[in-house]
């Protein structure tokens, strides 16, 4: 009896060490916090099949919207996802895989930083290129509105 | 002995039967009629082979011109059919298009697509009843040829120089919806749960407030949690020197509010769209959304708690330590 639990206990212990993922391999729905920046504006490459928000505070926003090109502690991130045909309508795509973030750091209008995780540019481009885009960047629009309010 | 148990058996049967089709009969006076509205207007830009699938399988419910079978006239089948073709021609109505922009159009088209593939039309229960109106997957084929063809017609990106400017047209008051939603700006300071597109038309930004984002993040919707909002920004596609779509003109904002009691009859949902640099609240009554909103939401984003764009499940969870 004392065998047969054993065999049992030693049976369980290896079918569930063995079954499912490691639960950081498990997939998840991910909303990027973008912490204290907020939502400026977005983007779709057609031919990367990608899609971007571009993050910032309000320094940055005070930098792209009035192409403020004196405005420094501007932080700004552009995070890049691959874009899917949304599941559940046919006609809408939505963003899926996460592939990069890119961070530019205005400390002084000379001094620009550039930071890239995740994935590798398509392009290769350099970070000179890339900051020029994203610095290229314009707020959306809302009526009357701005995501900044006391601007 | 035996033969007279048998023809009480007989007898009460018939009384039964009786009593049925008299209980019918009266239950027929009790009909209120369908409502028999005019034909004001045909789709008149599809070919003959879609226009045939929609006649035989949508016209039924979704027009003014019912071909109904005898057993749908009669009550109690009646009254659901009556209730079905009423709430019907609310949502879609075939016999009345000329009430509907081209670009509804195209919604409207891809609505029916997606209703269809999912096989939520025609209803199943109808389409039990009314087998020849079930549609092959032929013919959802010919649909979706024929949907597909309209947004690649019809690009719709505007270049940047012809961007509109929509600041300085700032609402006094910010408008509320006739259920009751009211605008906030509150959710351009809130997480940006998903972007998605619609067709060729618009670029979208979803967000939530923080009751909405946590839901996202522990997928705890069913049902969502009471406070819950979610406003989709919407945007005409632009087409940047790069080659790119952003955001251009400012189209709308739709919102979705949880609160399981006021909403009651969409699902626990409030839905409003406040549409333009006014911001216009759409709706002339508080049924708008049981009208038309939830339809398309209940049927095609059950699992998702009635949302459309919530992220799909495709990212491994060790990439948010990764990525930040």
């Amino acid at each position: 009896m004392k065998y047969l639990f054993c065999l049992l206990l030693t049976g369980i212990t290896i079918l569930t060490s063995c079954t499912g993922k490691r639960p950081q391999d498990e997939h998840v729905r991910v909303v990027f916090d973008a912490g204290k920046l907020k939502f400026i504006a977005s983007s779709l490459h057609p031919g990367q099949e990608t899609i971007s928000a571009l993050y910032g505070n309000e320094a940055a926003y005070r930098l792209l919207s009035a192409g403020d090109k004196q405005a420094t502690g501007a932080e700004i991130k552009l995070v890049t996802w691959r874009f899917h045909d949304n599941p559940q309508y046919t006609g809408s795509r939505i963003n899926g895989a996460l592939l990069r973030v890119e961070t530019v750091h205005t400390v002084t209008p000379d001094s620009i930083t550039y930071h890239l995780e995740g994935n590798p540019l398509p392009d290769k481009a350099t970070a000179a290129t890339r900051i020029q885009y994203i610095l290229g960047y314009k707020p959306v629009q809302f009526p009357g509105q701005q995501i900044f309010s006391h601007h | 002995m035996e033969a007279t148990k048998k023809s009480i058996r007989i007898r009460r049967i018939y009384l039964v039967l009786a009593a049925a089709v008299a209980v019918l009969a009266g239950l027929q006076f009790f009909t209120a009629p369908l409502a028999s509205r005019p034909v004001t207007g045909h789709i008149t830009t599809a070919p003959k082979e879609v226009m045939a699938i929609l006649e035989r399988s949508c016209y039924d419910c979704h027009s003014n011109e019912q071909q109904l079978s005898w057993f749908d006239h009669l009550a109690p089948a009646s009254w659901l059919v009556k209730k079905d073709i009423d709430k019907a021609r609310e949502v879609l109505n075939f016999s009345e298009w000329d009430k509907v922009s081209p670009a509804a159009h195209t919604g409207n088209m891809y609505a029916i697509l997606n209703m269809l593939q999912a096989g939520k039309m025609p209803l199943p229960p109808y389409a039990l009843l009314h087998p020849g109106a079930k549609v092959s997957a032929a013919e959802i084929d010919i649909i979706k040829k024929y949907t597909l063809s309209l947004t690649s017609k019809s690009k719709e990106a505007t270049t940047a120089s012809e961007h509109p400017a929509v600041a300085g047209s700032i609402p006094e008051k910010f408008p509320v919806s006739p259920n009751g939603v009211k605008y906030t700006n509150a959710f351009m300071q809130w997480t940006v749960i998903s972007m998605s597109t619609l067709f060729d038309n618009s670029i979208r930004v979803i967000y939530g407030n923080d009751i909405a984002a946590k839901a996202v993040r522990e997928e705890n919707f069913h049902p969502w949690p009471d406070g819950s909002v979610v406003v989709k920004a919407v945007w005409k596609q632009e087409l940047s020197p790069e080659g790119e779509i952003r955001p251009g003109e400012f189209i709308n904002a739709q919102f979705m509010e949880k609160n399981a009691q006021q909403y009651k009859s969409t699902e626990g949902w409030g839905f409003a769209k406040f549409s333009g640099p006014s911001l216009e609240p759409t709706g002339k009554t508080p049924m708008f959304a049981e009208q038309s909103c939830i339809s398309c939401h209940r049927q095609l984003a059950e699992s998702t708690g009635y949302l459309f764009d919530v992220p799909l499940k495709i990212n491994p969870d060790s990439i948010i330590a990764k990525i930040r």
